[in-house]
């Protein structure tokens, strides 16, 4: 295998994992070792049980040693799954990240081919191309950015409020934007959560749950000293990334620039809108939402009426017949989103209970198509209900129709397969939960990207993003969830972003664009190709002529590294590193086979 | 929307003499500060671009040279670079030309702000070297590239086509902007009606002219079906890059092709050639045609200055023929064609090229 | 399969090389550059899976199908590859957004150029692979495989002096 090269530009320390018993088998790492051994040309090649056995990290140690190696290149796993396990490993004896390659033996050789032959040319060609990337890899510094310690957190409903009250706690600067002028977000509208239910209606407490139900409560997030509220104030733009963000907020009559080092996205979400399905009579003042049912049942809780029933909106008479409505603009293939809305079965369930304990001579029905708890207690929950008397029909109603004053539904009983019609007085509906208007131009200036569904997707949980951008989505603004998922996303964003601040210097991720002035023209086609706004053009002055001239320049706080600009210059004077021409080209001839 | 000028022959004037007359008044009137305009070199032997801010010196151009003279776009890129002084310049250049222009400006290499494009309507060019014969008075086929050429007439975003075809007496001046409106009303050009006889012509070249391209499309296609014929046409190929030097949408200050990475050191070098069995030296010629193709040809507009330039005589423009279109149908772009298109490799639609992915 | 519609307009091959020319232990040596979030996951994904396909497939880790570079793909067919394919993630769920739209645009481009010059087009193929598709991915490589046999060695191989 050795080339005709003498002149290698690092010694390299090949390891070959013999730790895989079907590798033993078709590629003999031993004397695959032996072969690819070439300390003329700088190849120091093994393979050796230790490698797999809990003494490695000294053995590598002893080796590097030994061999003076500066790049290590492992034979056996993939870069995605062990990169970072790898790299770790190298950190330990000296070795930069950047010279460190996996070749994946085992999961893109040993099981390919049954032939030994083909699978150890296979296997040659895999380690050839790893050994050229080292070699001709641009050695890079590893950026390091000072993080600013401010963190700004838009949204103030319980996933935005508890992140702010925490990251205040920790003592950070927070900046908390809110579109509307009141922090509570929706979960204030709800006159109690379920199923947690920690009042009962005939309970002592005669106050609106509310108040003192919400974790972070509003009146500490307020007078928070290091919390900075901006009320009826919205984000228009944001620049910089990571450990530096400035971002450009707008409130009434002012607009500010604040420096952070991290954002927190808490802009939750909207409800579906029945109005456009109008087969429901959505128009009619009995056919109401599960929120203004809230509404309702606040109100009558209020102002000592405790005791006074609850009335229907269109004629203030006590209703006898009230019907939940499930699924509305929820898994739904026409109407708002196709995907479970998470919360309203345990929502209407919840209710359901409460106004057949309020109207015990009521009949209360929900029409459902599964019954969807993802929470713990709400078994206990669905139970309690079937219990006290609500109703439970499997199936979908198609049609509301007003009638007498009153309202006939029509549907298809499931569980008797036939459509049966029933009379209601108040209908309630639990409408569906999609993404909030303008989360897509959010996710746009923030650089994350947009899920099928509109929402901001989730972070990866073996790579993350948001880590690497600092960036965190919590809350509904991530899909639907439950109140105390909420707080909980808001506690560990805040727990995240100290625990990446609190660094004093941020490392940036390991591949990033990087621009050679020499070769830069000033196109611009690598600004319109970055989806990231990470690179822009400049223009700067040559000291020595004094002509001016425009040139690339990257932000590496903003960089994802994915290398589209490289692929739009035409002369390559932006580079992605660790992918250079030199890696990439190298690595092409290898793999092509060169000619017959 | 386009508006036409009239600007009639004074007496015993010619159609060069005329445009001289107008770019003089541009100057004299302060309309523009500068002219670009092609002129005859020393004794009559070629074509060359004059700058100028003398309307005196005009009396040396030639803007319906018979013959292209080279780099009037890169021209453009030196004269608008950034700080230059914010001169007004009037830049008459063939049509192609000016579709260049508009290339290098969507990418930040031109900057038109201060330039008036004029172009007079182009029947066709001859090789530089031959201009001395047609100085003379010789018939000279016009180049390979004008042959097939799709766009006699400038279109938009020229700010002034200087017309001929079609009219008879004197010149039209269709402006297709703000800036060529205030040009033509500038020099004091009476505003007038677009004849039908001008619409006619026009409409004539360019049927002719995509006749003309399509044939050549056909035959370049069959042409080259086999790649023997590719190779064998390169074969001549000395490397000496002229084709990228005089292409006014190549841009790059240094050709990716001279970079490290496709020069490989002496030692890879022996590796490989031990690899391939031979080599070709120097190396890369037929990946530098290849990779030029693809990187050029979203914004090539066919001038054929590549194969004017080539010593070999390599048929650069019947190879781009085959593809030029096509590939910039695909992205229902045309280079040169609109400012508000953009490069082609910057931007994306979700719903196209569906048949290049595989299923 | 990999093909323009243009390709498939003609039933011979447009670059001359045809299977039966082929060396009797000739087999298609195939380049594959492999993004890192979707087709190279794909790939490990496929071996572990213990799914089979032709040896002769050499991946190449890059982190977007966007960033392949035309001139990458070129260089392999020079340097005698018979095959090129680019995986990357399903339209919609590229890792960097939208960097796979862009690289359909380049082997649009790319395969114009090598009908242009006579090399056949179907050369190149273009898959979106997921992370999860490792039926997907092992069955891409083999039917490409297949599409090459019947194409022949790439004739840039046999040129020496290229």
């Amino acid at each position: 295998m050795p080339g005709l090269r003498k002149v290698d530009r690092l010694k390299k320390l090949l390891l070959i994992l013999p730790c895989d018993e079907e590798m033993e088998g078709l590629l003999d790492p031993e004397s695959l070792a032996e072969e690819m051994n070439d300390p003329e040309n700088w190849v120091f090649a093994r393979s050796d049980p230790r490698l797999c056995g809990p003494d490695r990290s000294d053995y590598i140690a002893d080796l590097v040693k030994e061999t003076e190696a500066q790049a290590i290149i492992v034979g056996g796993p993939s870069d995605r799954t062990h990169g970072s396990v790898w790299r770790q490993e190298a950190s330990l004896v000296g070795i930069p990240p950047d010279r460190v390659e996996l070749v994946p033996l085992v999961q893109q050789c040993i099981y390919v081919t049954d032939e030994k032959d083909a699978a150890r040319r296979r296997a040659k060609i895999m380690i050839e191309s790893a050994l050229a990337r080292v070699d001709t890899g641009i050695d890079r510094a590893v950026e390091r950015v000072k993080a600013m310690q401010a963190v700004l957190v838009i949204g103030g409903g319980v996933a935005g409020m508890q992140a702010a009250w925490d990251l205040a706690d920790f003592g950070r600067q927070v900046y908390l934007v809110e579109r509307t002028g009141e922090l509570g977000g929706r979960a204030h509208q709800l006159s109690r959560t379920y199923p947690t239910q920690d009042c009962k209606p005939d309970g002592c407490c005669p106050q609106s749950c509310r108040d003192c139900q919400f974790t972070p409560r509003i009146d500490l997030v307020t007078s928070h000293p290091l919390i900075e509220l901006l009320l009826e104030s919205e984000v228009r733009s944001v620049k910089g990334g990571i450990g530096g963000y400035q971002i450009e907020v707008h409130s009434p009559e002012t607009s500010r620039l604040l420096e952070v080092g991290a954002i927190v996205v808490a802009t939750g979400n909207v409800m579906f809108d029945a109005g456009e399905m109008g087969e429901l009579s959505p128009w009619h003042p009995d056919v109401i939402s599960f929120l203004e049912l809230e509404k309702l049942i606040d109100w009558q809780r209020k102002e000592d009426r405790a005791w006074e029933p609850l009335r229907r909106p269109s004629d203030g008479k006590v209703p006898k017949n009230i019907h939940f409505l499930q699924c509305v603009g929820s898994r739904d293939e026409h109407h708002g989103t196709i995907e479970c809305s998470l919360v309203c079965c345990t929502y209407a369930v919840g209710q359901a209970k409460d106004l057949k304990d309020m109207l015990p001579d009521a009949t209360v029905a929900i029409h459902y198509m599964d019954m969807r708890g993802p929470y713990r207690g709400f078994e206990r929950h669905y139970l309690e209900a079937q219990e006290s008397g609500v109703l439970f029909m499997r199936g979908r109603v198609v049609e509301i129709e007003p009638d007498n004053g009153n309202l006939m539904l029509s549907y298809e009983d499931i569980d008797i397969g036939e459509p049966v019609t029933m009379e209601a007085d108040l209908v309630v509906l639990s409408v569906g939960q999609l993404p909030t208007p303008g989360t897509a131009e959010l996710a746009q200036m923030l650089g994350v990207p947009l899920d099928d569904d509109g929402y901001i997707g989730e972070d990866n949980t073996t790579y993350s993003l948001w880590d690497r951008r600092g960036v965190y989505v919590v809350g509904c603004a991530a899909g639907p969830r439950g109140i105390r998922y909420s707080v909980r996303d808001g506690r560990e964003a805040a727990l995240s972003i100290d625990a990446v601040l609190r660094r004093t210097q941020i490392e940036l991720a390991d591949n990033i664009a990087e621009v050679d002035d020499e070769r830069c023209v000033g196109c611009g086609q690598c600004v319109e190709s970055c989806e990231y706004g990470a690179v822009t053009l400049e223009e700067r002055t040559d000291l020595q002529t004094g002509r001016k001239y425009r040139v690339a320049i990257v932000d590496p706080r903003r960089c994802w590294g994915c290398g589209n600009c490289h692929a739009t210059c035409p002369s390559t004077a932006i580079r992605l590193s660790g992918f250079s021409d030199d890696q990439l080209v190298r690595q092409v001839e290898l793999a092509s086979g060169g000619h017959r | 929307m386009a508006i036409a000028f009239k600007w009639d022959l004074a007496k015993g004037e010619d159609r060069d003499e005329a445009v001289r007359r107008l770019l003089r008044e541009a100057l004299e009137k302060g309309v523009v500060d500068a002219v670009l305009v092609p002129a005859e070199g020393p004794a009559r032997t070629g074509i060359v671009n004059m700058f100028t801010t003398d309307p005196g010196s005009l009396d040396a151009s030639a803007p319906f040279a018979k013959a292209m003279a080279q780099f009037g776009p890169q021209d453009l890129v030196r004269l608008t670079e950034p700080g230059g002084s914010p001169i007004r310049i009037a830049a008459l250049l063939k049509p192609c030309e000016c579709r260049a222009v508009a290339e290098l400006a969507k990418i930040n290499q031109i900057d038109l702000e201060h330039v008036v494009l004029l172009s007079p309507d182009c029947e066709g060019t001859v090789e530089l070297k031959e201009y001395s014969m047609v100085a003379d008075g010789q018939a000279v086929p016009v180049r390979n590239a004008c042959k097939i050429c799709r766009f006699h007439v400038a279109r938009d975003p020229v700010d002034v086509a200087i017309g001929t075809f079609g009219v008879k007496d004197g010149l039209m001046l269709v402006t297709n902007s703000d800036e060529g409106q205030a040009f033509a009303e500038g020099i004091g050009a009476k505003a007038t009606e677009l004849t039908d006889a001008r619409k006619k012509a026009v409409e004539e070249a360019i049927v002719k002219g995509e006749e003309a391209y399509g044939d050549q499309e056909a035959r370049s296609r069959e042409k080259y079906a086999d790649l023997d014929t590719f190779l064998a046409e390169l074969s001549p190929c000395i490397k000496c890059m002229n084709c990228q030097n005089v292409c006014p949408v190549c841009y790059c200050k240094e050709c990716l092709l001279y970079t490290d990475a496709f020069n490989p050191t002496a030692g890879s070098l022996a590796d490989k050639a031990k690899r391939r069995g031979t080599l070709r030296m120097p190396v890369e010629t037929v990946q530098f045609h290849l990779t030029r193709m693809a990187h050029v040809m979203t914004a090539c507009v066919m001038c054929g200055q590549c194969q004017s330039a080539c010593p070999s005589d390599i048929p650069l423009v019947e190879m781009y023929a085959g593809i030029n279109r096509r590939i910039q149908d695909q992205f229902d772009y045309e280079a040169g064609r609109s400012m508000e298109e953009e490069p082609p490799f910057t931007c994306f639609s979700e719903h196209e090229n569906f048949e290049v992915v595989g299923d | 399969m990999a093909d323009s519609s243009k390709g498939k307009e003609k039933k011979k091959t447009t670059d001359g090389a045809t299977g039966g020319d082929a060396p009797k232990d000739w087999n298609p040596r195939i380049v594959g550059f492999l993004c890192n979030w979707c087709s190279y996951t794909g790939a490990d994904l496929a071996g572990v899976s213990r799914l089979q396909y032709t040896p002769e497939f050499i991946p190449i880790r890059v982190m977007c199908s966007g960033s392949v570079d035309v001139a990458y793909i070129l260089k392999a067919f020079l340097e005698g590859a018979d095959g090129v394919l680019i995986g990357g993630c399903h339209l919609g769920d590229c890792h960097y957004l939208n960097g796979n739209y862009k690289a359909r645009r380049r082997v649009a481009v790319v395969k114009e150029v090598m009908e242009g010059v006579g090399l056949d087009p179907r050369r190149l193929h273009l898959e979106w692979i997921s992370a999860s598709e490792s039926g997907k991915f092992a069955k891409t490589v083999s039917t490409f495989d297949e599409t090459l046999r019947q194409l022949g060695p790439n004739p840039l191989a046999k040129e020496r002096l290229l």
